[in-house]
């Protein structure tokens, strides 16, 4: 935290006093941790599914490259780009987290501290429910 | 913080004169209050619950024997589509409702909610659905095709009168689920007292937050359904009709969409009232990140579930197993709150009085339920027990114990704070053991029911199924229940007249609703709640050193009289303090606003299309009154002396104010509502064999295509207006304002004259259909903008250029909503227009 931002917040002032920046952690960073893997899996379900329906039922089905259908194809493109999304999630909370704890230790109802672990642990759930929904297609290389 | 707060003669007779209550007739209509209209949503919603156990205890009665000639397979229909229609939106929904508008303003130290008015509409729109669901009985043409309402069935072709009562009806309680989404989430984001962090917010406060936003998106996907289904009977569209090109699985990806959410809408607030029960009587709460974790989890996946209650449609077997996947994972989000739960519990040796069995005996019955659906969220052995009584077993557990449990440990815990008078501990421990017991006997047999291959939704059973003895003790079993739930309702009424005191903290709870006296006055608080720490009347503190800002603000709002209602904003992340927001006082446009509207709804029933017209302007003319700024109101708060003494502003813009707040709620509710509409038009066009459908030829790209182009030149003319306005250039905002509404106008009579002029009717097919919707949609989005941007032209005219007041509000709401406007118009066209020509 710098200087300024301390003695603001010391003071108590109105909140648009306070710089939307804690040291290296900006809100914006705090925001895309809690939210960008909830995002990416967002993005996953929808992109699979229409995939899946619309794909499934058009000539997407019979178009097959090394074995594997358009559709799972699709479907596994969609999956690691979300995933690529949901780790740069990870990443930004997890540094989010480390910055701030060196900052301001073990303060966990601090709110930019508390925004940073509830976006790690958000972000590490999103992800695995991300890796679970791409199971299936595994399961279906060759047909819907 | 003090721990309970002490009355001041003087303060108390001052902000009582402000905060009033209206009482009397007709007064009593006016009310705005959070709390009488919490009382009245919960009292309401109450007795809908009784009126479908009555219901239930038919049901039970006709299933007593097999081959039982009590009640017609009719009459047996009916009863089961108004008990499932009843609890699930008379009941759970509007009681969560009216718990959290009661509580919520007090658990985080407001004097009300975000919106008051919105929050009698949200009433007035609830009790008159309620009335318009059971008017049903009275004209003997009660809805019967279940609380789903399955297309086709729930067509003109199989189903009568009865179901647009169910529509209409549920139109309006629909309604009232989204402003109470809107009024919940703009509250808890901007009326926590000062100090309340994110990281210190209570569980019900986030569990209330999350469920807001989910509510927005929920249930605005239900109204479009809903209206789709209405107009498909009313107006002989075609939307869910298969013989004409429609899809009747349409509806149940929408239903679906709506009701999977709808389960955690009315679970996460359970959670929120078990974590406050399990805090204060564990003196601790462990694993607060996990559980507030949990929250948001279940939040956004409970979205992606809506596929694994079709499975048996024949959908493609990828598809499905992707929401299996999603659905198995949602529970680890449930079982790690139950897991925080358990290790707070832990060692902790809690007093088992009413809340606290009522709280285990949910963790009981709710991780039975949570097992069960694991089970049926894989798809081979969903098939087997689809449509059985297994599944009713698992839906009972999951929302009985899910929900009612909870609501009864929560009503055990919070009534004395609401009446001021305790309930009777041994009847609180009858009455739980009665409900524990009555609902294991009604439905744990239920699951074997199901297995054994008894059939959910018919009015009988053979003799030869050997499963009367499992139907006698269910019915035996749902006595027992009801008179568990008789001897709450007998000691509550009781407990009115001669319950002990409560005092103001009964149970030395940890949160601020504990530090006013019970039932809480008018207003709130007389004094000024700051918060400095998860477990405020635990961890008081001295006051450290940083925060006299905070304390003189908060003194001066929440504790001194001030001449007008108002309470603290305060920022949404930090909770320091940001402004002081005027909120207003009794008022009957709510009540004008929801009459309006159910008459326009009830008329469209009667086929009186001339006085629906009328209830509609009477609805519009309504909001137009409430929405129009009151000068009197802007000079009060310009000129008072309140926000100066505090250093705090009274007349707020951008994020700060509750308004843009509002806004933003607005464009999401539009937002998801063009969304659910598209899907309708994607999801129809991907199983029609043309596009368009039957003889229709390819839609025009010139004219709608200049019209959409004018469109976003506005967006860029309104751009320069609002910068002109930042820089003070009266002249620039006139020409930029005149621009863009010149440019509105003109797409709004060419749009009419293009619907006029569209060569086929809108009952041709189910492509008619959608493209009347479609583009009267969109119509409609810009003639509202058309008439807000007069509005603030008008506004502009008079008031000149007041760049840090309401003006400048008044532009930034009326840029958001143009500016979404066009990005809408923009999309329809593409999809309408554009895409049949590509593909």
């Amino acid at each position: 935290m710098n200087e300024q931002t301390e003695s603001n917040a010391l003071a108590g002032a109105p909140a648009d006093a306070v710089s939307d920046t804690t040291g290296e952690v900006s809100r914006l960073q705090l925001w895309c941790g809690l939210y960008g893997g909830a995002i990416a899996w967002t993005l996953h379900l929808l992109a699979a599914y229409a995939i899946a329906e619309f794909g499934c039922v058009s000539s997407f089905r019979d178009a097959r490259f090394l074995g594997i259908t358009g559709v799972a194809w699709g479907i596994l493109a969609v999956t690691a780009l979300t995933l690529i999304l949901g780790a740069g999630s990870l990443w930004i909370s997890r540094r989010s987290q480390r910055l701030l704890l060196a900052e301001f230790g073990e303060k966990e109802d601090d709110p930019e501290v508390f925004l940073a672990h509830i976006g790690w642990i958000c972000s590490v759930v999103f992800f695995g429910i991300i890796l679970a929904q791409a199971v299936p297609v595994l399961y279906y290389m060759r047909s819907c | 913080m003090d721990q309970i707060e002490q009355r001041d003669p003087e303060l108390h007779a001052a902000l009582e004169k402000t905060w009033y209550s209206p009482t009397g007739f007709p007064e009593w209509f006016s009310e705005v209050n959070n709390r009488p209209l919490g009382v009245r949503f919960m009292v309401t919603a109450f007795a809908f619950f009784l009126i479908s156990g009555a219901l239930t205890i038919l049901m039970r009665i006709q299933l007593i024997v097999p081959n039982n000639e009590f009640m017609s397979p009719q009459t047996f229909n009916q009863l089961f589509t108004m008990h499932g229609s009843t609890m699930m939106y008379l009941f759970a929904v509007p009681f969560l409702e009216g718990l959290a508008l009661y509580m919520l303003p007090q658990m985080i130290g407001s004097r009300d909610v975000a919106y008051p008015r919105l929050t009698a509409l949200g009433y007035w729109c609830y009790l008159f659905g309620g009335m318009v669901f059971y008017a049903s009985f009275l004209v003997g043409e009660v809805p019967d095709a279940g609380w789903f309402a399955y297309t086709p069935l729930s067509g003109r072709d199989y189903s009568g009168l009865g179901l647009d009562f169910w529509a209409l009806g549920l139109a309006l309680v629909e309604i009232a689920g989204i402003v109470a989404g809107v009024e919940i989430l703009v509250t808890v984001l901007k009326f926590r007292c000062p100090g309340m962090t994110l990281g210190r917010m209570p569980p019900f406060a986030w569990a209330m937050l999350v469920v807001g936003v989910m509510s927005l998106f929920a249930f605005t996907t239900l109204l479009v359904a809903t209206l789709l289904l209405e107009l498909d009977r009313a107006a002989g569209t075609h939307f869910y009709n298969p013989n004409r090109g429609g899809s009747s699985l349409l509806w149940q990806h929408l239903f679906w969409f709506f009701g999977h959410p709808e389960v955690y809408i009315v679970f996460l607030p359970a959670t929120g009232v078990v974590s406050a029960i399990v805090t204060t009587f564990s003196r601790r709460l462990l694993g607060y990140l996990l559980i507030v974790m949990g929250m948001i989890v279940m939040g956004f996946v409970s979205f992606g579930l809506w596929v694994h209650h079709m499975y048996a449609t024949g959908l493609p077997e990828l598809s499905m197993h992707f929401f299996a996947a999603a659905s198995l994972m949602v529970a680890i989000a449930s079982a790690v709150q139950i897991f925080a739960w358990i290790a707070t519990l832990w060692g902790r040796k809690p007093p088992m009085n009413a809340p606290m069995l009522y709280t285990i005996g949910f963790v009981v019955i709710f991780v039975l339920g949570g097992m069960t659906g694991v089970m049926v969220a894989v798809v081979p052995f969903d098939w087997q027990v689809h449509d059985t009584y297994f599944i009713v077993a698992h839906l009972h557990y999951v929302l009985i114990g899910g929900v009612v449990f909870p609501v009864m440990a929560g009503l055990y815990y919070w009534l004395p704070k609401m009446t001021g008078r305790m309930l009777n501990p041994t009847l609180g421990h009858l009455s739980f053991w009665l409900t524990f017991v009555g609902f294991n006997m009604t439905f744990f047999l239920m699951h074997v029911m199901g297995l054994l291959g008894m059939p959910r939704r018919v009015y009988t059973y053979p003799a030869e199924l050997e499963l009367e003895f499992h139907n006698q003790l269910a019915t035996v079993g749902t006595f027992v229940l009801a008179a568990g739930f008789l001897v709450f309702v007998w000691d509550f009424f009781r407990s009115l007249r001669h319950g002990e005191l409560a005092g103001p903290d009964p149970w030395g709870g940890d949160t601020v609703e504990w530090t006013t006296e019970s039932p809480p006055p008018t207003y709130g608080f007389y004094g000024s709640p700051i918060v400095r720490s998860r477990h405020p009347l635990w961890h008081s503190g001295p006051v450290p050193g940083g925060e006299e800002f905070a304390e003189l603000a908060a003194a001066e709002v929440l504790g001194g009289p001030i001449p007008f209602r108002a309470t603290m904003a305060t920022d949404i992340i930090t909770g320091k303090p940001q402004s002081i927001q005027y909120l207003p006082g009794p008022s009957y446009v709510s009540l004008y606003v929801a009459g309006g509207i159910v008459l326009s709804l009830v008329a469209i029933l009667m086929q009186l299309y001339l006085v629906s017209i009328a209830g509609l302007v009477v609805a519009v003319g309504g909001l137009f009154y409430w929405l129009y700024p009151r000068q009197e109101v802007i000079e009060m708060l310009r000129n008072s002396e309140v926000g100066r003494r505090a250093g705090l502003p009274i007349i707020t813009t951008g994020t700060r104010s509750t308004a843009w707040w509002g806004a933003v709620c607005l464009l999401i509710i539009l937002g998801t509502s063009l969304a659910a509409m598209l899907y309708a038009y994607f999801y129809i066009q991907l199983y029609s064999e043309q596009w368009p459908q039957g003889n229709i030829p390819l839609p025009d790209l010139a004219i709608p295509g200049v019209i959409c182009a004018l469109l976003v030149l506005s967006s860029a003319t309104f751009c320069w207006a609002n910068r002109s306005f930042r820089l003070g250039k009266p002249m620039a905002i006139q020409a930029g304002l005149t621009t863009t509404l010149l440019f509105g106008t003109i797409f709004t009579i060419v749009q009419t004259y293009l619907i006029a002029q569209i060569p086929f009717s809108h009952q041709e097919n189910a492509y008619a259909s959608l493209f009347y919707l479609l583009s009267g949609y969109i119509w409609l989005q810009v003639l509202v903008g058309v008439v807000l941007l007069a509005v603030a032209q008008i506004r502009i005219w008079k008031e000149h250029c007041d760049r840090e007041g309401f003006m400048k509000l008044h532009m930034q709401v009326t840029g958001l909503y143009w500016h979404f406007s066009v990005v809408a118009g923009v999309i329809v066209y593409a999809a309408l227009h554009l895409l049949p020509h590509v593909i």
